[in-house]
């Protein structure tokens, strides 16, 4: 059981506790991407049929949702390590922290990774130079407290449809993570992660465009 | 705690440094060859060699744009020397196209089109706003006299035509027009040069006392509190005057440009209409 002594003198993290979080950043990365990729699908199909961005503005664009689901599965997984628990989270508890990594994505992509990728993408196609590129980056990262409501609430229903399938597995991997055998809290975390995140990744790829706009 | 924080930022930066430098990096390589190129071909032109500098252009060019209106697109510019700016103010080419950014002497920005072919060749040179025209040297400058005086010939005797025959919808639908009003708006107003009794034909006779007027003076013009800036316009109004028998004519006509080359402007939304002739002594100004 959790102790003060053991959250404040800590904030370390043992070996496995890495591994989770690793695992659960895994996860994120292949939801922020199918995330993203929904999102601009749905607010597409408002004016026309909608259509997947073809590489490589797909892996800059969609490539935002990634980092930033990176970044808010593995700042949620962090977290719940740092408050300090040596047992597994119920379903209802994850299915709250979902919400957590549903704000965190979609205001860090809305703030900050999109506007990115958008710099990147003008880059990439030869609308920028790379002084313009340095600036519209500074500018945007200095935009980024206002632009992540303005940017950040037209992908939070998104977020929180993200946030249902983000629970659930989230559970699963916590209850590899506590198993009692030293491999498989080592192991399966991460090899779970990989594999529903490439089923993810998978299914929102291949799955009809008008079908996942209404997702979005 | 804060370890792991360090470590964030850390590699945060580490990605955002890769990042820029090698977006720098990238620009660096892969417009070297162009630059070299298009700098090669701006030299030749700068030095007075248009001859060796359209050879030197790319086949589409040469294609697009005989030697004559190359030379002439450049005499329209005047004695202003176009620069390649530096690599870090370029962008990456794209499927073996490269668009290079160049400068005047006064700062104005012109785009310069190189493809890759067996080397970097260029295509087409524009100013800033109309870089997506084709090959050729298009720089919407305003034209010499000459070109001028046949422009207002051109139009002129062709308006002549039409109110002879009474068919303005042929007139402002020809290629020597840019029309955005019926016949109804014009023929009112040019009713009245049939009955003006200037011979026409004469016209073709006769060279036109241009006015210097402020809005064709050539390539620069000076702000008063301002620089020099290089003019490329995209329409210009011309005045002049031509001594016909028995009723000397004066007019006003306002031309646009549509590319690639410019045309009478008859567009409601820019001004009403665009010829006005008035035989002296007997006005019949619109």
């Amino acid at each position: 059981m959790a102790t003060l002594s053991n959250i404040t003198i800590s904030g370390r993290l043992k070996s496995q506790d890495r591994w989770f979080i690793a695992a659960l950043s895994v996860y994120g990365c292949a939801l922020g991407y199918s995330i993203i990729m929904i999102n601009l699908l749905a607010r597409a199909s408002t004016l026309a049929d909608p259509e997947r961005l073809h590489i490589p503005e797909a892996i800059l664009t969609y490539g935002a949702g990634a980092l930033a689901g990176i970044l808010a599965a593995g700042l949620v997984a962090y977290t719940v390590h740092l408050a300090g628990h040596d047992w597994s989270l119920t379903i209802g508890s994850w299915m709250l922290l979902s919400i957590g990594f549903a704000l965190i994505f979609s205001l860090v992509t809305g703030g900050l990774f999109l506007p990115i990728s958008v710099i990147s993408v003008d880059f990439y196609q030869g609308q920028m130079d790379p002084i313009e590129l340095v600036l519209a980056s500074t500018n945007a990262v200095a935009r980024s407290p206002v632009q992540a409501l303005i940017g950040g609430v037209p992908i939070m229903f998104t977020s929180v449809v993200g946030g249902l399938l983000f629970g659930p597995v989230a559970w699963m991997i916590d209850r590899f993570h506590y198993s009692g055998q030293p491999m498989i809290s080592r192991y399966a975390p991460i090899g779970v992660a990989t594999l529903v995140g490439l089923g993810v990744l998978v299914t929102f790829s291949i799955l009809p465009t008008t079908l996942l706009a209404r997702l979005g | 705690m804060l370890k792991n924080t360090a470590i964030v930022i850390g590699i945060v930066v580490a990605f955002a440094s890769i990042f820029i430098i090698g977006a720098f990096i990238s620009v660096a390589i892969t417009t070297a060859d162009a630059i070299t190129s298009a700098e090669n071909f701006l030299t030749l032109i700068n030095r007075g060699d248009a001859h060796e500098a359209y050879m030197n252009g790319s086949p589409d060019l040469q294609n697009a744009q005989s030697e004559n209106q190359f030379r002439l697109q450049f005499t329209a510019l005047g004695q202003e020397q176009l620069k390649v700016m530096p690599w870090y103010r370029q962008t990456l080419p794209q499927s073996g196209i490269t668009l290079l950014e160049a400068s005047s002497s006064d700062n104005a920005r012109f785009v310069i089109e190189a493809v890759h072919t067996d080397e970097w060749r260029v295509r087409s040179i524009t100013n800033w706003t109309q870089f997506n025209v084709g090959p050729g040297v298009w720089f919407r400058a305003v034209p010499p006299d000459s070109q001028i005086q046949d422009l207002v010939k051109e139009t002129l005797l062709e308006f002549n035509i039409a109110t002879l025959s009474n068919d303005f919808d042929t007139f402002l639908k020809g290629p020597n027009v840019h029309s955005s009003v019926g016949q109804s708006n014009l023929s009112e107003s040019f009713e009245t040069l049939a009955n003006s009794g200037s011979n026409f034909n004469e016209i073709t006779n006769l060279t036109a006392d241009l006015t210097d007027d402020p809005d064709w003076q050539r390539i620069r013009a000076c702000q008063p509190f301002g620089g020099c800036k290089t003019i490329v316009t995209t329409s210009i109004s011309v005045k002049g005057r031509y001594n016909l028998d028995p009723t000397p004519l004066t007019f006003k006509l306002f031309y646009t440009y549509i590319h690639p080359k410019w045309v009478l402007g008859c567009t409601q939304t820019v001004r009403p209409c665009t010829v006005e002739l008035t035989p002296e002594k007997a006005p019949y100004a619109n």
